[in-house]
């Protein structure tokens, strides 16, 4: 794939990584009944999560739903605004971005979503799809956005005659192939896929897993990669993080994560998860409980009404994420 | 081995809609025998819960017609009963979990008055005179309601996605049945909540000597629950067996390409086993062998003609010309 255009980003400068969140919270307003303007409280979606992205890795985020992937996702994408916090990239804080700078944020850092049904519009055609962010984003020629999105859909397996298509007229994978193919054409450095294969059968998400990881490698991306399921976040992922009710509790290599993990939640997680071999399938931590409601999370740990280890102390302080080996932090107090 | 508790011979569900008819179970086979757990899998569409509705004759009309086959149920075919006699065994013989618990359940009526329902229906003395609101009571307290007492009174969406599928289970297994279909029951859940949910449902097998027919995509869930597998590709079966041997030795390519597509924790690998093209479209079935377009094993005799179906493994099939029947001379020890 050559790059039709520049983008603009930033020389890496110094130290300063691709992208750093800094103990990054966002807070939701909810209000009730009919007093719409009085705040019953707030949903703390997203609170206080600290993560460096480095470039040419992936990170992958689990957890499950309503512990604040997407509320993350959408920090990434400037489609919210931190409530409190930083975004950094390439040290520099998001926030003090500038016109054009914001544009070239914007085309740096694309998404994929987990369904393809909803993010592509149904009355425009596949080619015109991948086309939309060159036309708004870039000065190319009529001719040379057509090359490019050739280009593009070639790079993830869509074979010239589908170009004229709507996106119904294709299968899941078809689909999410198409969504990755419009986030790829304005050249981007960083993919946020947000469960990009949960809606597909099993037999697609390997294409589509696969594809990922050859466009990675090829176009030297970052991913932040977003799943409830574990397997595929340990099988992408250079690095992963756990979170529960908002906050990140485990940070890790992936492979460390899977053999050694430490915060209870976590190994809990990874037993509940049905592995596919009836030989080994054992829950070696099963939890009760459901997960509480984040408008009024526990107190403390966030996880000691469900933890089978808690201490009085947990109920009491919340623990901070720190290291306990190089390459592996835990927000826990056993590890204090 | 004693008489199946299920017998589901040649059975054949077809779909008469506009673009043509559907052959959505197109002539299958197999026994579900007393306390045996049976996993259903097979990608969306592939008629998996046609099946199920046949089983119970609640195929949508007017589109859906049953047009052959048997369904031998303690020694009655259930598709020669006349509707009344149907009713009975609905319900009472043959309960269904589907996988969206808000669409089972009624929003007008609270919890109690729903499962009170199976003991109006079907009254059984179990000659302690208990009263309906005690076994309503001590049926949800069985399923693991928390405060079942004070909970009879509250409204579906007064509860969460776990615990309405747990009143699902209750209102399931009221009426004793022999057999219980559940349809996807943990798709829409959460982890920690599906390992909670399977580890009740497995309970209530052993402890009531259920039969299951078990609905999923999930390879991991038949791992952990299931005895024996039937794998469904466009509404024909292609392989069953005993799920010990169904992991280890698959016979059929595309049960081979599922066991190693999937990714596994603690596996890491650098590129995934991908089966090839996409999803089969009922309308546009290939001549011959339904996968053959996908299958790596294909040959020419493979478009032309259907293939056979061979023995494999303890009281194994499978559907093909060319499978592997490595599983077929090497004793497997059944589970249960
Ligand atoms: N726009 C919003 N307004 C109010 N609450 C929200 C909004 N977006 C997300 N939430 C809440 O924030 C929490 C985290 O949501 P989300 O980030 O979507 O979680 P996940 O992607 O992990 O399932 C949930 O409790 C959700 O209901
Ligand atoms: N009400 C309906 N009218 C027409 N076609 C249907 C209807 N319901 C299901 N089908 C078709 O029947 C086939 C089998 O569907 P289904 O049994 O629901 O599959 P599964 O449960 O394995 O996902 C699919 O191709 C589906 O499109
Ligand atoms: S019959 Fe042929 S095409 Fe079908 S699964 Fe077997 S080898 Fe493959
Ligand atoms: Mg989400
Ligand atoms: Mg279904």
């Amino acid at each position: 794939m050559i790059a039709a255009h520049t983008n603009g980003v930033p020389a890496a400068t110094g130290s300063a990584p691709l992208l750093q969140l800094e103990e990054v919270r966002k807070y939701f307003p909810v209000r009730r009944g009919l007093a719409w303007w009085r705040p019953a409280g707030q949903v703390k979606a997203v609170d206080g999560v600290s993560l460096t992205i480095d470039e040419g890795t992936t990170i992958g985020l689990v957890g499950e739903s309503g512990c604040g992937k997407t509320t993350v996702a959408k920090l990434l994408l400037l489609l919210e605004t931190p409530t409190d916090g930083a975004i950094r990239f390439y040290g520099k804080d998001v926030r003090q971005l500038r016109g054009r700078e914001v544009q070239t944020y914007r085309q740096t850092v694309q998404a994929v979503f987990q369904d393809p049904f909803s993010s592509l519009n149904p009355r425009m055609r596949v080619r015109d799809i991948v086309a939309e962010p060159l036309v708004v984003h870039t000065k190319l020629s009529s001719q040379e956005v057509r090359t490019r999105v050739g280009e593009v859909l070639d790079v993830v397996g869509l074979s010239s005659h589908s170009r004229d298509l709507f996106p119904h007229e294709f299968s899941g994978g078809q689909r999410q192939r198409i969504a990755i193919a419009r986030a790829m054409s304005l050249n981007p450095k960083v993919l946020v896929l947000d469960e990009p294969v949960s809606a597909l059968d099993v037999s697609i998400r390997a294409q589509i897993l696969n594809l990922l990881m050859d466009i990675q490698r090829q176009y030297h991306l970052t991913y932040l990669l977003i799943a409830h399921d574990l397997a595929i976040v340990e099988h992408v992922s250079t690095l992963c993080g756990v979170m529960y009710l908002g906050t990140l509790v485990e940070l890790s290599e992936s492979r460390e994560l899977y053999g050694n993990a430490l915060h209870p939640y976590t190994k809990a997680l990874i037993s509940a998860v049905p592995i596919p071999d009836p030989e080994a399938n054992v829950e070696s931590l099963p939890i009760s409980g459901e997960i509480p409601s984040p408008l009024n999370p526990p107190s403390g740990c966030r996880f000691h009404t469900r933890c089978p280890f808690a201490m009085p102390r947990c109920s009491a302080e919340i623990p901070l994420l720190r290291a306990v080996q190089p390459g592996h932090q835990v927000a826990c107090h056993l590890f204090d | 081995m004693t008489e199946p508790l299920i017998q589901i011979r040649d059975l054949r569900t077809y779909l008469y809609t506009r673009r043509g008819v559907v052959k959505a179970v197109d002539g299958i086979s197999f026994d579900i025998h007393e306390g045996e757990i049976v996993g259903l899998v097979g990608e969306s569409g592939s008629g998996k819960t046609m099946t199920s509705l046949s089983i119970l004759q609640l195929v949508p009309q007017p589109a859906g017609r049953i047009v052959g086959g048997s369904i031998m149920f303690e020694g009655e075919d259930l598709l020669t009963l006349p509707e009344s006699r149907l009713q009975e065994i609905r319900g009472e013989r043959i309960s269904m979990i589907l996988q969206d618990p808000l669409t089972a359940l009624n929003p007008v009526y609270s919890i109690g008055n729903q499962v009170a329902e199976p003991f109006q229906f079907h009254p059984k003395e179990d000659g302690r005179g208990a009263t309906i609101r005690n076994r309503v009571v001590e049926v949800l307290q069985r399923v693991g309601i928390p405060a079942a007492e004070t909970r009879v009174k509250d409204f579906p969406h007064q509860f969460s996605g776990g615990m309405r599928q747990r009143v699902c289970a209750a209102i399931a297994i009221a009426p004793r049945p022999r057999l219980l279909i559940a349809d996807e029951p943990t798709t829409a859940l959460d982890v920690t909540i599906q390992a909670q949910f399977l580890r009740l449902l497995k309970q209530l097998q052993q402890e009531f000597n259920l039969a299951v027919l078990y609905i999923t995509h999930d390879l991991g869930v038949v791992a952990r629950l299931c005895n024996r597998v039937v794998v469904m590709y466009a509404g024909k079966i292609v392989e069953t067996g005993d799920v010990t041997r169904i992991y280890k030795q698959p016979a059929h390519p595309y049960t081979q390409g599922l066991m190693q597509s999937v990714p596994r924790l603690g596996m890491k690998r650098e590129r995934l086993f991908q089966i090839q093209g996409q999803p089969p479209d009922f309308l546009d079935l290939p001549q011959g062998c339904p996968f053959w377009p996908r299958c790596p094993q294909a040959q020419d005799v493979c478009k032309v003609e259907e293939p056979p179906v061979a023995a494999v493994g303890t009281a194994g099939t499978v559907r093909c010309w060319f499978p592997d029947l490595t599983g077929a001379t090497q004793p497997v020890s059944s589970a249960v």
